[in-house]
């Protein structure tokens, strides 16, 4: 193959990967930056909206499209549940008492779907408009990957218009400044933590569900994966939704690269890589707080 | 003529567009009692933050003594004698009274790293935190966790550790806040009991306060160091008069 | 000269406790009682003090960081690496790889230090998994995935052999915990133990009496990492072989779930915490692995929620009850 070939190929599936970490990881950022609260179980959410798309799809044989949204609203309630009864305990808590909160819920939803799954990873059988390949200017894809930078960039261009030009933005972004001054100004912050706590989790329920073939659904979902959504929101800076996407661009591409030039150092290039960005840049590339 | 023992000169801070601090030039001499004053704003604890190093400035410079000490971090600003409160208590809530304050004695006196043979140093830091605390009129609640501490005590607790470290310059930052009126009387007393030979300057609100401590006075407004003189001729100077006085303020 | 009951109060925290004296005959006595059990009681041990070295760093230095294993590791390596190529003598190897960790540590935290929050967290993982990527690589130095072997240790001071019993294990092993913890509770308790936690209650108001939080810190996680290199050194040695989970996220996650759920910056968290946690471990985990995992995260929940000092903390409300109802009577 040609070195355009390989570009081309290092690209796309690089941003295909990238989009369904951003997806998964955007919720994380907004939830870190705004609540303060370190959230490593938050790969758990992505894991479970991929755990019920398959049973809504196997069980009751919903169609996919269906089946997606039903899982992204099963995880959104069920994460405004756990806000109330567990996150927000801590809230006020030490980053300690967050990190082992966390750690805690991701043994916890590790060890039920592993009983309730099995050890093995579950297909999602894909709609036949998604599953094929796409002929671009003598170029074939993958349509489902292409499927996939297309809800990315949609989730990303929403995001961004919702948070950086709309009134409910706008007091999330005031919230994640200054939480005193928000509340002073009559802002209900508990209200909008559980919402936007319930919106994080719905977006990575989204990104888990439709990025299933990507990162395969599993009981080790979350741990194995946590490292990654930590470091695309780590670089792309707490709070802000442009840079997880910019991060996981970066990551994404750069592990395709990796993996295709170089498979021997791979990990070492992410991992030297994360060094020396947060020595630059410790609060991330955009980051707010 | 002697030197100021602090002192700051053309002192800017620009956080983009917005002026916290404008080209300042303060001084205070040894010994001095000095408030500063101003609308709520006005850029105080900014100009404050300035002086010990927690902030950088934008340009200008601060002086300890004869040295200029712009570029040198906060807690090397310390070491050469420059002391703080802050304006919301910065205590060990869960440590006793005597432990804050046998903390601050030990790092004056160089001994707060110390692994090793530190225990001699120990004893003899809190023996001598407790003679502070003595002076102060707090050496029964000694044992006690700052955190069970009403907060006018807690306010006492902050001045007695910034004197451990017997500063040659002492910044109060609204000493007297949140004090509820009942406890008002321990912080001004202490402050009219602090020790003749170091400089003192205070932000302050309260008017009864400033006006008891101080030998002169400086107006901050909008970042500027608007007038600065007696009381007396504070009191009269019509421009101070429009922007600040006129209101008696209590705590 | 009398002094005042405040300052005796302050300063009898260095006075030894008849109670502390606790783990040392129970681990005595486990010789004795268990001798088939050596080999577990060796990894135990080799457990409490990892969470020692963490402790100090946590629970004292206020230091949030899920990398720990990385100088665990590097202990264990370097411990194994000096006794598969000739340098065979225990002792020496032991310090060596201490310090290989402990210069790692300084030169690790010199840099993570400088930032805090999830940038902290962050790259304290990222060093440790780094160290994993670049052993697995290293396959011709570390043995890659099928782990260092053909380390040959010698007998201790000339003598005692490192037998399959794990006696000379067990003892060697005990003795090296009770000089890390003679070292550690001091350190606690001297002025530069007393000033980190200040740090850790309260970094802006030690800076404001003139330390260099940064400083500090540093010296914190540079003992920290010795001693974690030690225990991994006495892991290399106990086991004469050494695995690439020493480096593992896994590792570092066990370390903080047995020092929270033992008893966080109590110097003896990690005492209770790893006996129960590899006692427990040992006997249930290897036929329901799912019910183990969901097990230790439902007491990690439930001691954010109602116990942050771990079983530690149990022990104290159960003897402050104890006490109170004795005075009552």
């Amino acid at each position: 193959m040609d070195a355009v070939n390989i570009l081309v190929s290092i690209a796309f599936s690089g941003a295909a990967y990238a989009m369904v970490l951003y997806m998964t990881s955007v919720g994380l950022s907004v939830t870190m930056g705004l609540l303060g609260v370190a959230n490593l179980a938050h790969g758990a959410f992505a894991m479970t909206g991929g755990y019920f798309l398959v049973t809504f799809m196997d069980r009751f044989a919903w169609p996919f499209g269906l089946a997606v949204a039903l899982s992204c609203v099963a995880v959104g309630l069920l994460s405004l549940v756990l806000e109330r009864t567990l996150y927000s305990r801590v809230y006020n808590g030490t980053e300690l008492d967050q990190v082992v909160l966390s750690m805690g819920l991701i043994f916890i939803a590790t060890a039920i779907a592993h009983v309730t799954f099995g050890a093995q990873p579950v297909r999602v059988v894909l709609p036949e408009a998604v599953n094929g390949q796409l002929l671009l200017g003598g170029f074939s894809f993958p349509t489902y990957r292409i499927f996939l930078i297309a809800a990315g960039l949609c989730v990303f261009a929403l995001l961004w218009v919702t948070i950086e030009k709309t009134l409910v933005g706008a007091r999330i972004r005031a919230a994640v400044d200054n939480r005193a001054m928000a509340e002073a100004c009559g802002l209900n912050s508990k209200k909008l933590f559980a919402a936007v706590f319930a919106l994080g989790s719905v977006l990575a329920a989204l990104g888990g569900s439709l990025g299933a073939e990507v990162l395969a659904i599993e009981p080790e979902y979350a741990l194995k994966h946590l490292v990654y959504f930590l470091i695309v929101v780590a670089v792309g800076g707490l709070g802000s939704v442009k840079g997880p996407f910019f991060a996981a661009l970066l990551l994404g591409i750069g592990d395709s690269a990796c993996k295709i030039l170089a498979p021997e150092f791979g990990g070492i290039f992410i991992y030297v890589a994360l060094f020396i960005l947060l020595l630059i840049r410790p609060n991330g590339l955009f980051g707010r707080v | 003529m002697t030197q100021p023992v602090i002192q700051t000169k053309g002192l800017r801070r620009t956080y983009g567009a917005f002026v916290a601090t404008d080209n300042v030039d303060f001084s205070l001499m040894a010994g001095e009692r000095r408030a500063l004053i101003g609308p709520n704003g006005a850029g105080k604890t900014t100009f404050l933050n300035l002086l010990t190093g927690q902030v950088t400035p934008t340009s200008g410079s601060v002086w300890l003594g004869g040295d200029d000490v712009s570029k040198v971090p906060m807690h090397r600003r310390v070491r050469r004698g420059v002391a703080r409160t802050f304006q919301l208590n910065t205590l060990l809530r869960e440590s006793s009274v005597l432990e804050n304050v046998q903390l601050a004695v030990l790092e004056q006196r160089g001994l707060g790293g110390r692994l090793f043979g530190g225990r001699g140093a120990q004893r003899e830091a809190a023996e001598k935190a407790m003679e502070l605390l003595q002076k102060l009129s707090m050496s029964s609640h000694a044992a006690r966790r700052v955190a069970e501490l009403p907060y006018g005590r807690q306010r006492l607790v902050e001045i007695a550790i910034a004197l451990a470290l017997q500063p040659k310059v002492l910044l109060l930052d609204e000493p007297a806040a949140g004090v509820p009126p009942a406890d008002s009387h321990l912080v001004m007393d202490t402050i009219a009991q602090l020790p003749g030979d170091i400089a003192v300057l205070i932000i302050e609100h309260d008017m009864k306060l400033v006006f008891r401590f101080a030998q002169r006075i400086s107006v901050l407004v909008r970042g500027r160091m608007l007038a600065e003189g007696t009381p007396a001729e504070i009191a009269k100077d019509p421009q101070v008069r429009e922007v600040y006085l006129g209101r008696s303020h209590h705590g | 000269m009398s002094t005042h009951p405040a300052i005796d109060d302050l300063l009898s925290t260095r006075r030894l406790r008849p109670v502390e004296s606790l783990p040392w005959l129970l681990a005595a006595a486990a010789y004795f009682l268990f001798p088939q059990y050596l080999q577990l009681g060796s990894q135990i041990l080799i457990m409490v003090l990892f969470a020692l070295s963490f402790d100090l760093l946590l629970g004292y230095g206020g230091i949030v960081t899920l990398g720990h294993a990385a100088y665990f590791g590097a202990g264990a390596y370097a411990a194994g690496l000096m006794a598969k190529y000739g340098w065979g003598e225990p002792l020496s190897a032991l310090m060596l790889s201490g310090l290989v960790a402990g210069l790692l540590g300084i030169v690790a935290g010199a840099v993570i230090l400088r930032t805090k929050g999830l940038a902290l967290l962050m790259l304290g993982m990222a060093v440790s998994l780094l160290l994993f990527e670049l052993a697995n690589h290293a396959v011709g130095i570390t043995g890659g995935a099928d782990g260092l072997q053909g380390m040959s240790v010698s007998p201790l001071f000339g003598h005692f052999d490192f037998d399959m019993f794990g006696r000379t294990a067990y003892l060697y092993t005990l003795v090296v915990l009770l000089l890390a913890w003679i070292l550690v509770r001091h350190l606690v308790n001297a002025p530069f133990g007393r000033s980190l936690a200040g740090i850790r209650q309260n970094p802006a108001r030690m800076q404001a009496l003139g330390v260099s939080v940064w400083l500090r810190r540093l010296v914190a996680f540079g003992i920290s990492s010795f001693l974690a290199g030690i225990a991994g050194a006495l892991s290399a040695q106990t086991n004469q072989f050494v695995s690439l989970s020493v480096f593992s996220l896994e590792l570092s996650g066990i370390v903080i779930v047995i020092l929270v759920l033992g008893g966080v910056g109590r110097l003896y968290g990690g005492f209770v915490g790893a006996l129960v946690y590899m006692v427990a471990q040992d006997a249930l985990s290897k036929d329901q692995p799912a019910f183990w995992l969901f097990w230790i995260g439902l007491l990690l929940i439930l001691t954010v929620l109602f116990n942050r000092g771990g079983l530690l903390g149990v022990f104290d409300l159960l003897s402050r009850r104890f006490k109170r109802r004795e005075d009552a009577q």
